[in-house]
């Protein structure tokens, strides 16, 4: 027999409570871990399904009620530079971190955090090479770079690598694992870019634009430059010893990266200025010819507009007198605001005679295609940005000049950048890890809640 | 339409549209399945964990001109996550709104013959092309799915562990299409992705230390309505 036969059996049903089950306000699901018995936080909880603990750093399923443990804790879990559960407010929309990946590729690594508010759905923030970029993902159906559907920009594919997924922390609503691999070709048309995503089952176009540093580090709270070392004062003496140390090695091979090559040092090659109009662009033009001496050695090229322009971007080659040998720089090298120099250095070059090609592009006030920053605010599909209405639209920038001065230079024996700062970031490493673990040990666990 | 008694509680139970045929009793978790002139009850739905979204069953919002209220939710889990399909009513108007991952998307029932590009039998596979209504669709996304949870009213019976293949498709307008394939038959949905703020939605569930954008008017607290 059915219990619909209670009511009509006469019988007297219990009366009902005042107030609905749900009738109550959303808020975070709390568990526990199955590894260590800590809470763990899920912020966006219904839609994520890959949880990192934040005390053992266990990989969760928390796709169900019952949540299971994936993999047992690898490592301590380290801070990324937001903090999980941090609130910012970005073009208009307040969003918090749920999650982190540390992804690279080719040797080049960057952060990805997921941002997350309940009314809006999830957006990515991604920092590589200093620079921010805000993403979204998208829902139309896309059939490549040129064919998303209302998006006049014109898009260049400037690389294709295989993104791997080095260290997670946070919440996710994909089954997220250290060592997946993704194929990404990510296409640019600044300040916006495309990325595409593919996986075994899945693609996915995101597109973003970048972010000012200073924006982004207002909206979370951050540090606007790298933390100062902590007063001296304060460190025990063997941090200072440690300190010590560190400045006295960063003075020597300061005087030692002077040393090498003596007056050939960061030699001027050949200086050329093209004078060029829109109608220029993507025509190359050709430097004078010049000679490296000897057995060669690095060539280091800049080119410098004139006036500031919002971006540039550059594909230059060095073609040998005969012909017979070409030296390309591998990708397009990219400027943007707030830069007045593009360089890029062939790390090794024969002697001999040669050209430089470079075809250079940069925006024009005659072709509108190329949206400029603040377009950002005119696009109809500001809302994937989370752009509030009661933004104000920034004023546009003045148009581009028509005409454009841009010199190009060509150095030898150019000291590695890369080279010294790793150097720089080898002799600083254990000081500033020493100290960092001494601050940790004296906070104890404060920064996860 | 007559109240209905939940047989295991009493408590009252109306139903918005005579196109639901069950139901899950708000207060006491019973679920129920009309009859003529009475329900039958066919057991009891568990609390849904925690979610963080702003919509309930009572949510009200506008779609193509017509005011909708929020019926009845299920809750669809798959291997890799969940979903929500809330069931829109408004007068003799039905749309499903789909909730997952934060994006939404409404659709509405239409005969599974307008879909052309496979047979009566077969059914699509992925990146297979599918002409509906003269507009060209691409399956994306195929998922067998159980249903978790469900609360309101809904137009079919749904209790835990009721399952379906869905097949997502999308159009290059942004326009979306699915096919469900259950054990009751194929069913099939055009609609489109919809932004939230285009929505106009009124009574909200409020969440802790979140603020809802100006779009939405401040959900009623359902605690204390507007009597006290």
């Amino acid at each position: 027999m059915s219990d619909g036969s209670l009511a009509a059996s006469g019988g007297v049903p219990p009366p009902a409570p005042a107030v609905p089950r749900t009738a109550r306000p959303a808020r975070p699901r709390s568990l526990v871990c199955p590894s260590c018995a800590s809470p763990v936080t899920l912020r966006a909880a219904g839609s994520s399904v890959t949880a990192v603990c934040p005390s053992c750093g266990a990989v969760l399923d928390v796709a169900n009620e019952d949540v299971r443990l994936i993999a047992a804790a690898a490592a301590r879990t380290r801070q990324p530079l937001i903090a999980i559960g941090t609130r910012g407010t970005l073009v208009g929309t307040e969003w918090e971190v749920v999650g982190y990946q540390q992804r690279s590729a080719q040797g080049e690594q960057w952060e990805e955090y997921l941002l997350f508010n309940p009314y809006r759905g999830f957006r990515f923030l991604s920092l590589g090479d200093g620079v921010w970029t805000l993403y979204v993902m998208l829902r139309e159906a896309v059939g490549g770079p040129g064919e998303v559907p209302g998006d006049p920009n014109r898009y260049r594919k400037v690389s294709e690598t295989t993104a791997r997924t080095d260290y997670v922390l946070g919440e996710f609503y994909w089954r997220v694992k250290v060592g997946d691999s993704v194929l990404l070709h990510e296409y640019v048309s600044p300040p916006y870019c495309l990325s595409e995503e593919r996986s075994v089952d899945e693609v996915t176009w995101s597109r973003g634009v970048t972010l000012d540093d200073a924006t982004v580090r207002k909206a979370f709270g951050l540090q606007p430059e790298a933390v100062a070392p902590p007063d001296a004062a304060t460190r025990p003496s063997g941090l200072g010893r440690m300190w010590l140390t560190a400045c006295a090695a960063l003075v020597l091979l300061c005087v030692l990266a002077g040393i090498p090559f003596g007056r050939d040092r960061n030699r001027l090659v050949v200086a050329h200025t093209f004078s060029a109009t829109s109608a220029d662009q993507g025509a190359p033009p050709a430097s004078e010819a010049f000679d490296v001496p000897g057995r060669g050695g690095n060539l280091t090229i800049e080119v410098t507009p004139s006036t500031p322009i919002d971006w540039l971007e550059a594909d230059v080659a060095l073609v040998s007198d005969d012909g017979n040998r070409r030296f390309d720089a591998p990708a397009p090298v990219r400027l943007f605001v707030g830069h007045t120099t593009l360089r890029y250095t062939f790390a090794s070059v024969p002697g001999g005679r040669y050209k430089l090609l470079a075809t250079i592009e940069w925006p024009v006030a005659d072709t509108p295609h190329v949206a400029p920053p603040a377009a950002l605010f005119h696009m109809p599909d500001l809302s994937q940005y989370g752009v509030g209405s009661e933004k104000a639209p920034e004023a546009p920038p003045p148009p581009p000049p028509k005409h454009t001065e841009i010199g190009v230079t060509v150095r030898r024996h150019t000291p590695s950048d890369a080279l010294l700062g790793l150097a720089f970031l080898a002799i600083l490493a254990w000081p500033v890890v020493a100290t960092i673990g001494h601050a940790l040990s004296r906070m104890g666990r404060g920064w996860d809640n | 339409m007559a109240p209905i008694t939940c047989p295991s509680c009493g408590a009252e139970l109306t139903f918005r549209t005579s196109f639901s045929v069950y139901a899950v009793c708000p207060y006491c978790g019973c679920t129920v399945v009309r009859r003529d002139r009475d329900v039958e009850s066919i057991g009891t739905m568990a609390d849904l964990p925690d979610e963080m979204t702003p919509l309930q069953v009572g949510t009200e919002l506008t779609w193509g001109g017509e005011r909708y209220t929020l019926a009845g939710r299920v809750r669809m889990a798959w291997s890799d996550g969940a979903w929500n399909e809330w069931f829109m009513v408004a007068g003799g108007e039905v749309a499903w709104l789909a909730e997952a991952q934060g994006f939404l998307t409404i659709a509405t029932p239409v005969p599974i013959t307008e879909a052309r590009g496979y047979g009566p039998a077969a059914l699509p596979g992925l990146d297979a092309t599918i002409s509906i209504q003269g507009k060209t669709y691409t399956v994306t996304d195929i998922k067998d799915a159980t249903c978790v949870g469900s609360e309101g009213e809904l137009p079919f019976a749904a209790p835990r562990g009721r399952k379906a293949t869905y097949y997502d498709m999308l159009a290059a307008d942004g326009g979306f299409a699915s096919v469900e394939a259950g054990s009751e038959g194929r069913d099939l949905y055009i609609g489109s992705y919809v932004a939230f703020d285009d929505l106009g939605f009124v009574n909200l569930r409020s969440i802790e230390r979140w603020t809802p954008p100006a779009s939405a008017v401040e959900a009623r607290d359902p605690v204390r309505p507007a009597a006290t």
